[in-house]
């Protein structure tokens, strides 16, 4: 039947959890581009061979097919879009390895570019993290556990922390809060 | 600072406010913008001065006392309750939700937007901060070259160029809100085949968006 290709396309997104991003079906996408290509043609020729009224309903109908299969394969491709736009507010500018390679190629380009416009936003209000400050801060400090060897870390104030796993650390939320979303630190009592 | 926010319709162009009304205002304005379904008029100012003040704070919290100097035009004999880093987080907090919520909602409604920009006259204020002007512009033409690439391209000709009153994301307008009243309005028309309402001061009403909004954006009432 039309427009079954492209509703699982749909489909399939919405069974990819949240956090994860599964690899563009461009083979699907393909069969969809060509069942549109062929209702068209069909299309094209009912209107050429007969000018009486007859075939009008049939052409509605392939028309009503291909705007279906058009505003699927959008949603799939806009909803994915949303998708690592969400990403990008979770992880910061560089996405994880496991995201990265499920992006297609055009993919990775809309995000740098979505990346540049965020950065020149930022820009005009004074270099302002927006991506940052997430929560309500209920205290300036909170405790932390280092979950991984990280490094040195250099505070607003100018010391040096060195992060090793499993040190804890009483660190202001405004140095820290990015690392957490990162996995480096975990916060403690939460 | 200046706060005209109007400045062909507004006879007193420069309004002094303290740094507490700054922040009151903004706090009202976050809380609209959070509640409202579409972008109400940008508080761009407001942001700026509070970002300054939040910088500034930082910078002198060694000496935070003697915090008493004017930034621009404003009198901060109220900033002692902001002189802690604390207060500045919370304040930083707000601010960044305050544009976050904006952004989120140029992104979702990015045509619908710049749209709504491009039809309003010199006269009117624009909803849109420069800055968010040109982002939604970039996302748009961002999202749609990917769209183009990844899918219309390969469409039967005819299929190839959105019609954009269909394909636009549009914010629903008629959404119900809670408002309060902040000063008495007189004959407001809520619906067109009701009479005129009296609002009066400090009262809590259900409505739809639509109608109101002209009082909200007049801040004659706020979104609770």
């Amino acid at each position: 039947m039309f427009g079954e290709k492209a509703v699982s396309l749909v489909k399939e997104l919405h069974r990819c959890p949240p956090e994860q991003l599964h690899p563009v079906n461009e083979d699907l996408m393909r069969q969809v581009f060509a069942e549109m290509t062929a209702l068209f043609e069909a299309n094209k020729s009912d209107i050429e061979v007969n000018d009486d009224n007859k075939m009008i309903p049939s052409i509605h109908l392939r028309h009503s097919a291909l705007e279906h299969n058009r505003r699927c394969v959008l949603a799939y491709l806009k909803q994915r879009l949303n998708k690592i736009t969400q990403f990008r507010w979770d992880h910061g500018a560089v996405l994880p390895e496991e995201i990265q390679v499920n992006m297609q190629e055009h993919e990775k380009q809309w995000f740098n570019k979505y990346n540049k416009s965020l950065a020149n936003y930022m820009l005009s209000l004074n270099g302002l993290d927006i991506t940052q400050n997430t929560v309500p801060p209920k205290s300036l400090k909170i405790q932390v556990r280092c979950l991984q060897d990280y490094g040195e870390l250099e505070t607003d104030s100018g010391d040096i922390i060195m992060l090793t796993v499993n040190s804890e650390h009483y660190l202001p939320l405004s140095e820290c809060e990015h690392l957490i979303k990162q996995g480096v630190l975990q916060h403690m009592g939460s | 600072m200046d706060l005209s926010l109007d400045d062909t319709a507004n006879d007193d162009e420069y309004e002094q406010l303290t740094a507490a009304q700054v922040l009151e205002r903004l706090e009202e304005s976050w809380v609209n913008e959070r509640l409202s379904p579409y972008l109400l008029e940008t508080q761009q100012e407001v942001v700026d001065c509070l970002l300054e003040q939040c910088q500034t704070v930082e910078d002198n919290f060694s000496q935070a006392s003697s915090f008493a100097v004017g930034i621009h035009q404003l009198e901060i004999q109220a900033v002692s309750k902001n002189s802690e880093p604390r207060a500045t987080q919370r304040i930083k907090y707000m601010v960044t939700d305050y544009v976050r919520t904006r952004l989120k909602k140029i992104e979702k409604h990015t045509e619908y937007a710049l749209e709504e920009e491009l039809v309003k006259d010199d006269q009117s204020v624009p909803h849109l901060s420069p800055a968010e002007f040109v982002y939604a512009r970039e996302f748009h033409r961002n999202t749609r070259d990917h769209l183009t690439e990844m899918a219309l391209k390969h469409m039967p000709s005819a299929f190839q160029n959105l019609d954009k009153q269909k394909s636009m994301s549009v914010p629903n307008l008629n959404t119900f809100i809670f408002f309060k009243v902040k000063e008495d309005v007189n004959d407001v028309q809520v619906d067109p085949r009701e009479t005129p309402v009296d609002l009066s001061k400090d009262e809590i009403h259900i409505s739809k968006y639509l109608p109101i909004a002209p009082l909200l954006e007049q801040t004659k009432i706020k979104l609770v």
